[in-house]
């Protein structure tokens, strides 16, 4: 049985601007979830994301999970309109894109 | 080789200016170059300040010496003054042309940004000035560092040079940010010509725009922050992007309620990328929301 568990991004990372800083939280994102935890991600003392953050740290995770599955065990707090509006319209494209390829 | 510089230097001009110093095999055409700077009499747009510097930083990379005749810094308006306010005299020749030129408040100081780590200069130094100019708070700024983010970006995962020249300037009168990015790095196109060999220039740079299309240079990549940042400034903003990268240019604005695209041969040749974005600051949606929640219900 699994707990919710919270990440602090900025615990992580000093920043949110590369692929790289992005797979730093996707990894810690698949550890959580490979043990069955649910995940609260905090985005405390962030403004703003780009897109090749949120790619290599959140949209990697269709890779691994359908994304039913994200919805039910992901959720993200602390969070601002910009965060919002870049994480919704990158999973809505990418998930539309899918279903349109698959 | 003595080179005129043009009267005013923009976007359009800079064309005249990169054939006499750059030839078809991208080489400079001399080893040794004055640049004439008396002859820049009339104005230079924040695009020129950046184009003049990666043009003298690609020189001296090559060894090419490159030395110049400076103009009159006489009175505001010399675009020789504005020059040397930016600091771009200091920076690439070690001195100023006047000791009393400096920076204007509504300026940047010119920068050469490390695409790899931009970062702590954007957040100590960019958004801060941006605040001062529009007293507003940084927090309500994220939005445009995101915008600048995204070309460094590019740059980061695009170019083979990982730096490029950052020059910005505010025009109260105008309510406008002007921001200009260039590097002479391999361009645009050139990565969109791997994969789709027969687009021209210009049907490359408007393909690279197109939400979703990636070269996939690195695995993360999904063709998304060009669209991302035209969106934010033409759609959010209500300003615009204009792109120049080798043969080709792609302009975005707004129309009605969509971007218009246009793309067009260049009447000359940009040996890498510039984009120059127009942040409009009397239009409220550029500034962020400080806090909302997120729910996944909306979707």
């Amino acid at each position: 049985m699994g707990r919710l568990v919270n990440i602090r991004v900025k615990d992580y990372v000093d920043q949110v601007y590369s692929n790289d800083d992005g797979k730093i939280i996707y990894n810690e994102l698949k550890k959580e979830l490979a043990r069955s935890n649910k995940i609260a991600v905090s985005f405390k003392e962030i403004s703003a994301l780009n897109s090749s953050f949120v790619n290599s740290a959140f949209i990697e995770l269709l890779e691994d999970y359908d994304f039913q599955f994200i919805k039910e065990n992901l959720r993200f707090v602390d969070s601002t309109k910009q965060i919002n509006n870049m994480i919704k319209s990158r999973f809505s494209f990418e998930v539309n894109h899918r279903k349109a390829y698959n | 080789m003595e080179i005129d510089l043009p009267r005013r230097l923009n976007r359009e001009t800079m064309y005249v200016l990169l054939k006499k110093v750059i030839n078809k095999d991208r080489e400079p055409v001399s080893n040794d170059f004055l640049f004439n700077f008396s002859t820049l009499t009339i104005f230079i747009e924040p695009c020129g300040v950046t184009i003049l510097s990666n043009l003298i930083r690609w020189l001296e990379n090559k060894d090419v010496n490159v030395l110049i005749l400076p103009g009159d810094v006489n009175g505001a308006e010399c675009p020789n003054k504005f020059l040397d306010d930016a600091m771009f005299f200091q920076y690439h020749f070690g001195e100023k042309l006047n000791p009393q030129a400096q920076i204007r408040s509504t300026t940047l100081p010119l920068k050469q940004v490390d695409a790899e780590s931009p970062i702590p200069w954007l957040s100590s130094e960019f958004t801060p000035w941006l605040s001062r100019q529009l007293n507003v708070p940084t927090t309500r700024l994220a939005t445009i560092q995101v915008c600048i983010e995204e070309v460094l970006n590019n740059i980061r995962d695009h170019a083979d040079e990982k730096t490029g020249f950052i020059f910005a300037q505010y025009i109260p009168g105008k309510h406008e940010i002007l921001v200009s990015i260039s590097d002479f790095g391999v361009g645009i196109p050139s990565n969109v010509q791997k994969e789709l060999p027969s687009y021209s220039d210009k049907e490359a740079l408007r393909q690279a725009v197109e939400r979703g299309f990636s070269t996939r240079s690195t695995p993360q990549n999904r063709g998304f922050g060009l669209d991302n940042l035209i969106y934010n400034v033409v759609m959010n903003g209500k300003g615009s992007v204009h792109i120049h990268s080798l043969n080709g240019i792609l302009s975005c604005k707004k129309g009605n309620n969509e971007i218009l695209y246009k793309s067009k041969n260049a009447l000359g040749y940009y040996p890498g990328t510039l984009i120059d974005l127009v942040f409009r600051t009397d239009v409220e949606e550029i500034f962020d929301i400080e806090e909302e929640d997120f729910t996944w219900e909306d979707w």
